[in-house]
C-alpha cells in the first residue's frame, strides 16, 4: 500500500470517526452535558459570594467606566462607546484644521496681491477644508443613509449587535 | 482491582463536604476565586499606568526629534511615524479591555470572568 493511498485511508477513517462523534453529540445531547458526577451537580456560577459582592470579573480600574463591567465589555457595548468617543475626538480635531487652514488661506488671499492664481489657490484651500468638516460632521448622517439605502431593515450599521453562541 | 480502587477514590471525593477545589468549602472558593480575579485587575491596570507612561515619554521624545530635525524631511516624517504610532498603542491599550470582553462573547469563553469560568471545572 502506498503512502498517498494509506494517507487517504486514514483521512476518511478521520472523517467517519468525527461524523459519528458529532451524530452522537447531537443525538444524545442529555447524556453528554449531564452536569451530575460523583461528586455531585457540576456548579454553575460561584457559590456563597460574600455579602458586597455582586458578581466579580475582570475589570481595568485605570480607565474609568470604560473598563469596570464585564457584562457590559461582553455585549460590545464598552467598545462601541469607546469607539463613539474617539469618533467625537477626530471630529473636534477636524474642526480644529479647519480653523488653522481657514486662517491660513485667508492670509494667502491677503498675501496673493492681485495675483489671480495664487488667489484661486487661497479660495480653493478654504473651500476643501469646509467640504471635508462637512464631510466629517455629516459621516453619521451619512453612514446610516448608505446602510438604509443597501440592506434596509436587515443590517443597521449604526445599531451593531454582536453575534453570540446560542 | 481497578474498579475497586476507582470506587475508593470516588468514596474519598464523596467524604468531602462539598464540591471546592480550590478552597476548603465552597465560600472560600468564592473568596479565592474573587481574590484571584482582583489581582488579574489589578495587574491590568498597572499596564495600563504603564502604558500611558510610556506614551507620554514616547511622545515627547517624538516631539522633540520633530524639533531638533532642522528641516530634515526623513528625520522628520520618523518623528511623526513615533507619534501616530504611540497614540494608536494607547488607544489600543484602552480599547483592549472592550474588545477582549467582545471577542470572548462571540466565541462563547467569558474571558472577564475568569472565576464563573474555573468554577465549571470541577471534574465529574
Amino acid at each position: 500500500m502506498s503512502f498517498t493511498q494509506l494517507h487517504t485511508q486514514l483521512k476518511t477513517t478521520l472523517l467517519i470517526a468525527l461524523s459519528i462523534f458529532c451524530v452522537v453529540l447531537y443525538a444524545f445531547p442529555s447524556q453528554v452535558n449531564a452536569q451530575v458526577g460523583p461528586l455531585g451537580p457540576r456548579p454553575t456560577q460561584i457559590q456563597n459570594l460574600p455579602p458586597g459582592v455582586a458578581s466579580g470579573g475582570l475589570t481595568n480600574p485605570v480607565i474609568g467606566n470604560l473598563g469596570n463591567s464585564p457584562t457590559q465589555a461582553a455585549a460590545g457595548v464598552t467598545f462601541l462607546t469607546y469607539f463613539v468617543f474617539l469618533w467625537r475626538a477626530i471630529i473636534s480635531i477636524g474642526g480644529l484644521f479647519v480653523l488653522l487652514y481657514f486662517i491660513w488661506g485667508a492670509i494667502e488671499w491677503i498675501n496673493a496681491g492681485g495675483d489671480s492664481g495664487k488667489i484661486t489657490k487661497a479660495r480653493d484651500r478654504i473651500t476643501q477644508s469646509m467640504v471635508g468638516l462637512i464631510i466629517l460632521v455629516f459621516s453619521f448622517v451619512i453612514i446610516g443613509f448608505l446602510g438604509e439605502l443597501f440592506f434596509g431593515d436587515n443590517f443597521n450599521i449604526l445599531l451593531l449587535s454582536f453575534p453570540t453562541p446560542l | 482491582m481497578q474498579q475497586t480502587l476507582l470506587a475508593t477514590a470516588l468514596d474519598v471525593g464523596r467524604g468531602i463536604t462539598s464540591v471546592s477545589p480550590y478552597g476548603k468549602d465552597a465560600a472560600d472558593d468564592a473568596g479565592v476565586l474573587l481574590n484571584f480575579e482582583t489581582i488579574i485587575s489589578n495587574v491590568i491596570g498597572l499596564l495600563t499606568v504603564f502604558g500611558g507612561l510610556f506614551f507620554v515619554m514616547i511622545f515627547f521624545l517624538a516631539a522633540f526629534k520633530w524639533l531638533s530635525a532642522g528641516g530634515d524631511s526623513g528625520k522628520v516624517q520618523k518623528a511623526r511615524d513615533e507619534m501616530v504610532q504611540s497614540v494608536t498603542g494607547l488607544v489600543m491599550i484602552v480599547a483592549a479591555y472592550g474588545i477582549v470582553g467582545l471577542v470572548g462573547s462571540i466565541v462563547g469563553i467569558d474571558i472577564l470572568r475568569p472565576a464563573a469560568e474555573l468554577v465549571k471545572l470541577v471534574p465529574l
